[in-house]
């Protein structure tokens, strides 16, 4: 067996490093004598040192061994022993930051479906050994779909639409700010008053500047994430490359995909990029990860990289679809919360401003939730299930294969018996988002297609 | 197979409502005690709804509850005010459960829980030989399929 990489040793570290700023704090803000600074700094740089000792006496112990799979061996209290078979592993990342090209190591984390996480293993390897995982299957039979500069930077400047609500939200806070300050101190006479009056206008300049650069930095680090994206199929494999600082490589079994999703943001909707993600059975657990296989693509680059990247994904297209009777459901809760705007403009001053904000965001709610509505939809074929819908500002088109479904609901209110309307609701596996709602479908024929999908055969009905 | 809700799920909601109105009527009757008798009125507000519900509700809920399975999918409707019907294909099912609590059992209920990889869905209340005859015929499918 061969020890990681000594940058486990610096992961397993980090931790203990912030008990070596302890003294530090203590001497500059603590109270007490030098003596009792000095005898309480060396408990904590003691303490420290004795983890840190722990962490490297782990490191030692540590093994791995790369053979028709990984072995890895770890823990030193709780000592572990896994074993992932390469046919098991549904997805392999290998991830390289700064400091890993620097010291010439690799993060390699082995995905297994199932939903325990303790199947899946992490090991740090000299990036010689990584290179074991990128070998080639087949030589010469590989599809490559890179991703263009612009849609990236546009998928990057909407990285949320929240991300656009800020900018819309920074400048009325300081305009806020500006206008509160004028208004309080012209009618305020007492001391307290002044000095809240003097201090609010830069308060509320300095919480805009801050999500003008929260904005920014958002910005900077899907970007980061997202440019030089390229997806190849070899195989049955699928490579995923991405990251300027931080490169991640990720190898994706094509054959354990159990959804795909398109995603767009009303922002990308204006210039027709759509965002394609995957489930793959054992990736995308951990927290931040986007299983993205086209960042940002218009709908003739997407079906060219669809094509290239998921030939035999089955899709079908959305047959049913809600009524017209239906556009009120969708538009009216929008519409409530627009029209709620009007009582803080009734108040007039300062928060006219606020009104105007929550008026802008009402109307973007409103458009998505329209869109949305004449996008809904539901499909079943003999392979697959299609459901088109919109969750808060951003709308979905998820395609999977019927052995994903598990299991479906059909809902129907009050109002919906009335109007012979029904949600539909689709349960089925994945690493995150499992649930799919379309609202407002016609009942008899929502239900005959549940029906099928549920492989209830037709004359038994 | 045909699957229903019978007296002993009845009973059992019937149960239910009157402690969830016993324990409602209790709190605002305390509260009533702590800040205005006014509150009192509320306490008899939580008293009608309860009495009223105990009454209605239950036979209401068997009268909707359907059930169905014809070794392709099991079938549920359920809901009174808010309809739900459900679909489980067979081939999705990776275990189910059959339990009880003790006073479904004094009532000759069972609950049956269908889980699959995205998640599970309940079926309760249910007649304890239905839901034994329920189980036993999706064990008997599971063997086959092995």
């Amino acid at each position: 067996m061969q020890r990681p990489h000594p940058l486990y040793l610096y992961y397993d570290i980090k931790k203990w490093l912030l008990l070596l700023l302890l003294p530090i704090f203590r001497a500059i803000f603590a109270n007490h004598d030098t003596i009792t600074v000095i005898l309480s700094s060396i408990r904590d740089v003691a303490m420290a040192t004795a983890l840190i000792a722990y962490s490297a006496i782990k490191w030692n112990k540590a093994g791995y061994l790369l053979n028709n799979g990984l072995i890895l061996k770890q823990g030193l209290i709780y000592q572990r022993r896994i074993r992932v078979l390469a046919k098991d592993a549904a997805s392999i990342e290998i991830e390289r930051n700064p400091l890993m090209w620097l010291s010439g190591g690799r993060r390699v984390r082995i995905n297994t479906a199932g939903l325990k996480r303790r199947a899946d293993a992490t090991v740090y390897m000299p990036a010689k050994a990584a290179k074991i995982f990128s070998q080639h299957q087949t030589p010469g039979h590989i599809k490559r779909v890179y991703s263009r500069i612009i849609p990236v930077v546009i998928l990057s400047a909407s990285s949320s639409n929240a991300a656009l609500g800020l900018l819309t939200l920074a400048p009325a806070l300081k305009q806020a700010g500006q206008i509160l300050g004028r208004e309080v101190s012209g009618e305020v006479y007492g001391l307290i008053n002044r000095i809240i009056s003097l201090g609010l206008p830069p308060l509320f300049n300095t919480i805009a500047n801050i999500l003008v650069l929260g904005w920014c930095f958002a910005f900077l680090r899907t970007f980061t994430r997202t440019a030089g994206f390229t997806a190849e199929r070899e195989g049955s494999r699928i490579h995923l490359v991405s990251g300027l600082l931080t490169t991640r490589n990720i190898y994706i079994d094509g054959t354990r995909i159990t959804s795909l999703e398109l995603r767009q943001t009303l922002f990308m909707r204006l210039f027709g990029l759509h965002t394609v993600t995957i489930t793959a059975a054992g990736y995308g657990r951990e927290k931040g990860a986007r299983p993205v296989i086209v960042p940002a693509a218009r709908p003739k680059e997407l079906c060219k990289a669809l094509d290239a990247l998921l030939p035999e994904y089955p899709t079908c297209p959305a047959t049913v679809h809600p009524p017209l009777k239906a556009l009120a459901g969708y538009a009216l809760p929008p519409l409530m919360f627009t029209l709620g705007s009007f009582f803080p403009l009734y108040t007039g001053g300062i928060w006219n401003m606020f009104a105007a904000v929550w008026f802008i965001l009402g109307i973007w709610w409103m458009i998505v939730r329209l869109i949305g509505y004449q996008r809904a939809g539901f499909g079943v074929n003999e392979g697959a299930v299609t459901m088109r819908y919109s969750i808060g500002l951003a709308l979905y088109e998820i395609h999977l294969p019927r052995e994903s479904a598990d299991c479906v609901r059909i809902t129907q209110m009050p109002w919906q018996k009335r109007g012979g309307t029904c949600t539909v609701e689709l349960r089925s596996f994945g690493e995150k988002r499992r649930h799919h709602r379309v609202r407002a479908l016609p009942y008899n024929e929502a239900k005959r297609l549940v029906e099928m999908l549920a492989g209830i055969p037709r004359n038994e009905k | 197979m045909q699957l229903s809700a019978d007296k002993g799920a009845e009973k059992v909601i019937t149960l239910w409502i009157t402690l969830a109105g016993v324990a409602a009527s209790s709190i605002i009757s305390a509260l009533a005690g702590l800040i205005t008798p006014w509150l009192l009125i509320l306490t008899i507000i939580a008293g009608v709804i309860t009495v009223v519900a105990a009454i209605w509700y239950p036979p209401e809920y068997a009268r909707h509850f359907k059930g169905s399975f014809d070794g392709y999918a099991i079938r549920a409707t359920t809901g009174v005010f808010i309809k739900k019907e459900l679909f489980v294909p067979v081939k999705a099912l990776r275990t189910f459960e059959l339990c009880s609590t003790p006073v479904q059992r004094l009532f000759g209920c069972r609950t049956v829980i269908l889980r699959f990889a995205g998640g599970a869905a309940l079926l309760p209340l249910l007649p304890a030989g239905q839901a034994e005859k329920l189980v036993s015929e999706l064990e008997r499918i599971e063997d086959c399929d092995c």
